[in-house]
């Protein structure tokens, strides 16, 4: 992207992190094409070929989320916008275009031990979920849909959630003291983190199978 | 490992339809409770697109600043508008 090009989308997205909404407007006559381009991305990972309408619709849709978050974005960190943002607003897509999601937390964490999958990269902690979920993100479309929603939570809150999850599935008659000697944490703590996370993945469209 | 976002540089040929974006907006804007939508929604249309501050578009409509705050905000319904802006969009409209 050329300077000037650049520049009009920082102040673009400073008008909108000041709160004047209608900038949305700008972003899209000015940057469509790229929003476009995200768009029709987002949704060919599912396979999915979208219609003129849903275009239309999902770019707005992209716009107005990054209005809502153009005070987080640093124009000195170099992602342009849409790439910065990318987990929220393909959790978006694909709930404007699927609805919710439905994600079993114990279905993946056995995704994560299985002899198939990917070893993470580089060092990692044994605990720490991500590390292993990040290497399916690509071919398992309900481990991008987590990944997306649980953008923002930290590391260790995400493994806690998942492991939580699973020593509930094993029928563990003290799941929180469990996972709380595993982490650290105290009992109460752990299911604090358990339900943050379970509301932030319910905000974001994915639903857990019961 | 996931395929990556497509190259900035590259945009598809993509003409947004104005008219669907507004009434997009305008719907969001019903869901927040505004009592004009669709007036909020063509007012800040008009503004965004030209990127102007909302001093700058008040001067080139010929209107107070006041009235284009109390017509994005939803306050005024169409036939409340001073003239300019209900001509604005009323051509607005005429795109479809």
């Amino acid at each position: 992207m050329d300077t000037r090009r650049r520049e009009l989308l920082e102040r673009i997205m400073a008008d909108l992190a000041a709160g004047d909404r209608a900038m949305v407007f700008r972003l899209i006559s000015e940057f469509g094409g790229e929003l476009a381009a995200f768009v029709h991305w987002a949704a060919g990972r599912d396979g999915y070929r979208l219609s003129r309408q849903e275009v239309d619709d999902l770019v707005f849709d992209c716009a107005d989320r990054l209005s809502g978050l153009a005070g987080s974005w640093r124009p000195d960190g170099g992602a342009l916008p849409w790439v910065w943002a990318r987990r929220a607003l393909v959790s978006m897509i694909r709930y404007n275009l699927f609805g919710p999601v439905s994600v079993d937390p114990v279905q993946m964490a056995e995704m994560c031990e299985s002899e198939d999958r990917p070893p993470p990269v580089g060092p990692h902690d044994e605990r720490d979920w991500l590390a292993k979920l990040e290497g399916l993100e690509g071919t398992e479309p309900r481990v991008a849909a987590f990944l997306a929603a649980v953008e923002g939570v930290s590391r260790r809150n995400v493994s806690v959630f998942l492991e939580y999850r699973v020593q509930q599935w094993l029928s563990d008659p003290e799941p929180s003291r469990t996972v709380g000697a595993m982490f650290g944490l105290k009992p109460n703590h752990v299911r604090q983190i358990a339900h943050r996370v379970q509301v932030r993945l319910r905000q974001n469209g994915v639903e857990r199978v019961a | 490992m996931t395929k990556p976002p497509p190259d900035p540089a590259v945009s598809t040929a993509f003409a947004a339809d104005p008219v669907r974006m507004r009434d997009r907006y305008a719907e969001r804007l019903r869901g927040e409770g505004l009592e004009h939508p669709v007036v909020a929604a063509t007012i800040a249309a008009l503004r965004g697109t030209a990127g102007e501050t909302t001093e700058e578009f008040a001067e080139r409509m010929g209107v107070p600043p006041a009235a284009v705050l109390a017509a994005e905000a939803g306050l005024l319904a169409v036939e409340e508008l001073p003239d300019p802006l209900r001509f604005a969009i009323r051509g607005f409209d005429h795109r479809a």
